[in-house]
């Protein structure tokens, strides 16, 4: 069976996926992996190793990851040439509204997260089309957050 | 009655304090907004008192609201942390004049140390270093141009009255100058309502050293040795050590004692840091003084065995501090790591979530300082510092080997940390060497390490098997809370 999973949103493709109860096993780039669940560890290569997992989040030896066995991010869209937010913020200040005109480069909000101000600035040149927050609203990372039309 | 401490402050500092103040015979008092009822701060104190909803101006920073509920359970003293109202001396002065206690500094230093210039003039006045630069009133666009002409570029801009990076500019040629003058003065209006600016010799390898002051009431002031902070993004410290590597004595001595004397010339009372610049050439240069405890002041406790919240509070009893400099000794070495919720392969930007798993450790000599417990949410409003991690080891290299494992103990489950970034930080040849200056972040460009198929499979098995594990372990909350109770007592385990 084959099996796509998404470490730090980079696609990895298993292949002969085969899984029972504490066992896993895989392969990757034609290479063979086995694993088993022993006493709270993870046995890989007769080597014992220490891990923590909550939901998405793992940490096993020295490695931490995200790691997702949805194949694709959710939400994900092509965000190409869109003003997206790249963390989780609250709009600090609004500096031109809809219908205005807008130069490439010139900022057009600006975001607020723990105490940290953050420019967005306009991809292209343009007219103002759509601003989706108000001013002190929570945005979620990457969300849309305007919309410019070309003038 | 046991008298009663009010903490003016929240998350890992107000933690700190309360535990201090406990084992002292203190009553606690910890005053909270609404959003972090669930912190471990409020649950940890004897009294908890609701600030309400809102902003830290509506909470933390409401002097009228703290004023009123410090009467209203009778308090004997207010510790005001690091941050918010800890530097304020108009706030000290209203505590003190409502009869009660300011544990911090005195309003006399902190009204010429809150001001970079007023700072800065009374260092010179001292025969101190200072930094060349222009830190008089002529604040004409043209005439600051001419000033950092004369200076020799590069230089820097500076907020009179910032801090935290805040209304500060790098400007590497005239013809930069006047737009980044313009930028700092509108984020200094912003952030302070002042923007009155300074300008500076930009110094290229600067190392951030600082020193750790206590002083009483009896004119004594001590200091707790020097504290090396290079490692910095966006001006705030991410890994701070104790001893600085590389340090001669004599410079180490010189160092020291130029910092007491200027606690000395402003009379100050109780914790306070002087920060230097220390140039290529081993010259040290005035940078500022905090007027407060801070952030790093365990990994000084840690080689002194001194509590210095103690210190503070005994201070503000009008105790002597009952010791000379000379039995202020220091053995080994220590180190802290700041645990951000921030992504360092996104431009250190800020990240939420809720926590999951904190972690635990069986190391020995180490101090695991956070505000979290286990299932709370870091959200927006406030510091992204999330913990610290403190270890101490014979020597750097034992020390730099125990954080790497504490770093794996505490992994922060739930929540995108800095946690990998520290890691490679601690693991480089330019910081395993010593060789650390403040650009150190920007120089060392330490991106994420590509994973090994091996290393892709171990993570896709952990994911794949381990998905119950923490499910069984899985606390209710008032397992946590017992549990945390337990990790509390362990913290100061020095």
């Amino acid at each position: 069976m084959e099996k796509k999973i998404l470490i730090n949103d980079q696609e990895v493709v298993l292949t002969d996926y085969q899984k029972e109860a504490s066992k896993v096993s895989f392969k990757i780039n034609e290479k063979e992996f086995s694993f088993k669940i022993e006493n709270n560890h993870l046995v890989f290569n007769n080597e014992t190793l220490d891990y923590r997992i909550a939901d998405d989040h793992v940490v096993v030896k020295d490695l931490e990851a995200m790691v997702s066995l949805k194949a694709k991010r959710e939400g994900a869209q092509d965000l190409n040439g869109e003003m997206i937010a790249p963390m989780p913020c609250k709009v600090f200040k609004i500096l031109k509204s809809v219908g205005e005109e807008i130069q490439e480069g010139e900022t057009l909000l600006i975001l607020e997260a723990m105490k940290m101000e953050h420019g967005i600035k306009a991809d292209k040149s343009g007219i103002v089309k759509t601003i989706h927050f108000d001013i002190g609203e929570l945005v979620p990372v990457g969300a849309l957050l305007a919309e410019i039309d070309d003038a | 009655m046991k008298k009663r401490i009010l903490i003016a402050n929240r998350g890992e500092i107000a933690v700190r304090v309360i535990k201090t103040a406990k084992e002292m015979g203190f009553e606690t008092v910890a005053i909270y907004a609404e959003d972090d009822k669930d912190l471990l701060f409020s649950k940890l104190a004897d009294y908890k008192v609701s600030l309400g909803d809102g902003a830290p101006k509506d909470t933390y920073l409401d002097q009228d609201k703290i004023i009123k509920i410090s009467k209203e359970y009778n308090i004997w003293g207010i510790h005001p942390g690091y941050g918010f109202l800890s530097e304020n001396p108009i706030f000290c002065e209203r505590v003190e004049k409502e009869g009660l206690t300011f544990i911090g500094a005195n309003p006399k230093a902190m009204r010429i140390m809150g001001d970079k210039k007023e700072s800065k003039a009374y260092i010179e006045k001292l025969g101190l270093p200072l930094i060349p630069g222009y830190h008089g009133d002529n604040q004409d666009p043209e005439y600051l141009k001419s000033e950092a002409q004369k200076i020799g570029y590069p230089v820097l801009i500076k907020a009179s009255a910032g801090g935290g990076g805040k209304g500060m500019r790098i400007v590497h040629a005239e013809k930069d100058f006047l737009e980044a003058l313009d930028s700092a003065k509108s984020e200094a209006m912003k952030s302070f309502s002042n923007d009155i600016v300074l300008i500076e010799k930009f110094i290229t390898k600067p190392r951030h050293i600082e020193v750790q002051l206590m002083s009483d009431t009896h004119g004594n002031h001590f200091h707790f040795f020097e504290r090396e902070c290079s490692i910095q993004r966006r001006y705030q410290k991410i890994i701070e050590e104790t001893p600085a590597p590389g340090m001669k004595d004599d410079l180490r001595q010189n160092i020291c004692a130029a910092a007491v004397k200027i606690a000395e010339g402003v009379d100050y009372r109780g914790a306070g840091t002087l920060e230097f610049i220390l140039d290529e050439n081993n010259n040290f240069y005035f940078l500022e003084m905090n007027t407060r405890l801070q952030v790093e002041h365990p990994i000084s406790e840690m080689i002194t065995g001194h509590d210095l919240v103690r210190h503070q509070i005994n201070v503000a009893l009008g105790e002597k501090l009952n010791f000379s400099q000379k039995e202020i000794t220091s053995q080994g070495h220590a180190i802290e790591c700041r645990i951000y919720a921030e992504n360092p392969d996104n431009n250190f930007l800020p990240t939420t979530g809720k926590i999951k798993n904190i972690g635990e450790s069986i190391l020995t000599d180490i101090r695991v300082e956070t505000g979290y417990l286990n299932s709370n949410d870091v959200n927006v409003n406030y510091d992204p510092m999330i913990a610290k991690i403190v270890v101490r080891g014979a020597t750097r290299e034992i020390a730099i080997n125990k954080m790497n494992k504490a770093l794996n103990d505490y992994p922060f489950l739930g929540i995108k940390t800095n946690r990998d970034y520290l890691k490679r930080v601690l693991n480089s040849e330019n910081f395993i060497k010593g060789n650390i200056d403040t650009n150190f972040v920007v120089n060392n460009e330490l991106g994420p390490k590509a994973f090994s198929d091996e290393e892709k499979a171990m993570l896709i098995a952990t994911r794949i098997l381990g998905e119950n594990k923490l499910r069984k372990n899985s606390d209710t909350q008032d397992n946590i809370l017992k549990n945390s109770w337990e990790f509390i007592q362990g913290f100061r385990n020095i």
